[in-house]
């Protein structure tokens, strides 16, 4: 793993603010929840940690603060280990779990609660309780709340210290569209100021509108640590929409000069072609004179990209080497990861 | 009632509506969020946010000479508002107080009326009401850990404080310093009740008289170590129904099932088991084959070194 041992790197302000996951493994009896887990989170953007259900999401996020020891490898957060933090909250908010409250406490008196354990000014429970909205029902006790309620009660906690590095587990869960739309501008906010903030998601299309970069886990495994649109364009499933009146003449000429080509038939008689692009189509139909009615590029969906990701992640289990950096199969086979992997 | 709570406006529940969702401060849309807005009124009432600056810049309170006093000064205000902004903790120790105060009375006011002997012993009569107070003492020790367990709460305090025995031990001393006054409030109260109702006996007790002192304060300790046996127990069993059966199977089952033993193996049981150790303390004249006051005393704060060590290793030991 190209991270180990290199430490935390300085933003452009010079100091480090970071999450760094080194080499991660959880076992629950013989179950392996994560196995040998690297990534880096960096601050700027909103990192998107996504993973079908049982990926080892909620598990990696609960030993990011110490709550699960790691059975082997170690997370260190701003560079050091978590427990070694003297008022975690004011440098990592997390919300794991909205519904774990007591349901007697008053919202205000919740946060109340957890303000104090980090010497953090009681002014501060107004002040974030109206940030998520929740100012006009502080009084109420919390076993009232509904689950959107909870979900913002959850990211107010989380905010208390104004902490540079957040992680929010499945936030969205239980949320109204009103709410969805305020939790992506947050999060959007919380990075662009600059914060380091890791949001997991089972939900693709979500992660597709708020996440600048993402890492996505299959089984425990990295199975992608991209950019949103690097993951997208690399994905096996874009391809070339071509619309003909000669639809049969360049479905084989498509076939016979392009190396590695699929063509398949779409909707209302266009022809979408596979593992290649849109000039090699328009130049090659232009060279045998072949009359174009369209020719536009069909951008993978996020949700397939991922599908085919995590797809693949199950047939890692059944490799040796988990990672076959040098395998043949390129294409919907091998991880997609830039810049920490050789 | 809670001291600590936050000055927020009471409002009625009527007030409130589905439309708090759709506030403005909780719109993308308000001045609050807009990226591009002044920086320093994106957290209003925290402090400036300056973007690219780091974690260690935003903290907003300034950091103490002693981390470790600190720490453990932070986690022990935590638990005490804790502690008051649940109802249960004002239920307990109503409850404890009731029965302490309520059995000194009916005791000793039967005992007055019937124009009973004491055997002796004003001072124990009018504290039998421990016996029963125990028990609401118990579930406050126990309610203390388990209902953070059960809620799942556990895992904000373990994320706000990492140091699992500061939590442990900023709990135990929060709940030690409220049982203790508490307690030797109620045994005060029950005490000058009780002896208030024997005078027409002649048979009352004062606190000057030889042993009262140490058999009120002997009271206050007993009721005060077996809350934290249950605050102990609740750390390894977790659940509040079975680290309550574990408590009172040990205090009160065991006590019963001695009785079934034969004489001499009873006898050499029962001095060690709490109830016992109960009679000792409260009484002037302890029966023959239990330990001193001074004695129970010590081998129960031993008891409750054991649960909270116990506590306190499976703490560390397995996952929040």
């Amino acid at each position: 793993m190209a991270m180990a041992g290199t430490g935390a790197v300085r933003t452009r302000s010079g100091w480090r603010q970071m999450i760094e996951v080194d080499r991660l493994t959880k076992r629950y009896g013989s179950v392996v929840a994560v196995d040998g887990l690297s990534f880096q989170v960096l601050p700027g953007r909103v990192t998107g940690f996504l993973g079908p259900n049982g990926a080892g999401k909620s598990t990696t996020m609960r030993a990011v603060v110490g709550l699960d020891l790691p059975t082997m490898g170690e997370i260190r957060v701003n560079g050091r280990p978590y427990a070694s933090i003297r008022r975690p909250l004011c440098e990592v908010g997390v919300l794991l779990d909205a519904r774990a409250v007591h349901g007697g406490r008053s919202a205000s008196s919740h946060l109340l609660c957890i303000a104090r354990s980090n010497g953090i000014s009681p002014s501060r429970v107004n002040t974030v309780l109206e940030m998520v909205g929740l100012a006009t029902v502080a009084r109420r006790r919390i076993r009232t709340f509904s689950l959107g309620m909870l979900q913002r009660l959850g990211v107010a906690a989380a905010l208390l210290g104004n902490p540079g590095v957040l992680l929010f587990d499945e936030p969205v869960n239980g949320l109204d569209p009103e709410g969805i739309r305020w939790i992506r501008a947050l999060m959007k906010q919380l990075a662009a100021e600059g914060r380091t903030v890791l949001v997991s998601s089972h939900l693709m299309s979500e992660m597709a509108l708020t996440a600048d970069h993402l890492i996505v886990i299959g089984r425990g495994r990295l199975v992608a640590d991209a950019s949103v649109t690097d993951l997208l364009s690399r994905s096996s499933r874009n391809r070339v929409r071509v619309r003909s009146p000669q639809a049969g003449q360049l479905s084989t000429l498509l076939a016979r000069d392009l190396a590695g080509v699929r063509v398949q038939p779409g909707p209302d008689g266009a022809l979408e072609v596979l593992g290649t692009d849109a000039s090699a189509v328009g130049e090659l139909a232009a060279a045998h004179g072949v009359v174009l009615h369209e020719l536009s590029i069909q951008q993978a969906s996020l949700e397939e990209a991922f599908m085919d990701l995590t797809r693949d992640s199950v047939d890692y289990r059944t490799e040796l080497d988990p990672l076959p950096a040098a395998s043949p199969n390129t294409s919907p086979g091998t991880p997609t990861t830039v810049g920490s992997r050789p | 009632m809670p001291p600590d709570a936050a000055p927020t406006p009471a409002i009625s529940s009527d007030a409130i509506s589905s439309d708090i969702i759709s506030s403005d401060i909780a719109s993308p849309d308000a001045t609050s969020w807009e990226p591009t807005g002044p920086v320093d009124s994106a957290w209003p009432g925290g402090p400036a946010v300056r973007p690219g600056h780091a974690a260690s810049r935003w903290p907003s309170a300034a950091a103490g000479r002693r981390p470790a006093l600190d720490m453990f000064g932070n986690a022990l205000r935590c638990e005490w508002t804790k502690l008051w902004t649940v109802r249960s903790t004002y239920w307990t120790l109503f409850a404890a107080f009731v029965l302490t105060v309520g059995l000194a009375a009916i005791a000793c006011g039967a005992a007055a009326s019937q124009g009973g002997d004491v055997g002796g012993e004003p001072a124990a009569l009018s504290l039998s009401g421990i016996f029963v107070a125990q028990i609401a003492l118990g579930v406050l020790g126990v309610l203390m850990i388990s209902s953070e367990y059960g809620s799942g709460m556990i895992r904000t305090t373990f994320a706000a404080v990492p140091n699992r025995l500061v939590v442990l031990a900023a709990k135990a001393a929060v709940f030690a310093g409220v049982v203790l006054a508490g307690a030797l409030v109620a045994c005060l109260a029950a005490f000058a009740l009780g002896q208030l109702l024997l005078r027409p006996t002649g048979q009352q007790a004062s606190f000057g008289d030889p042993e009262i002192v140490r058999i009120v304060l002997g009271a206050t300790a007993y009721l005060t170590l077996i809350g934290l046996i249950g605050l102990g127990v609740a750390a390894v069993i977790r659940h509040t129904a079975g680290a309550l059966g574990v408590l009172f199977g040990v205090m009160v089952v065991l006590q019963i099932a001695v009785q079934f033993l034969p004489g001499e193996l009873q006898e050499s049981v029962l001095p060690y088991l709490p109830a016992t150790m109960a009679v000792s303390v409260v009484t002037v004249n302890p029966p023959a084959m239990s330990l001193s006051a001074g004695a129970s005393i010590a081998l129960l704060g031993v008891y409750t070194a054991l649960a909270l060590l116990g506590g306190a290793w499976s703490m560390l030991a397995r996952d929040a």
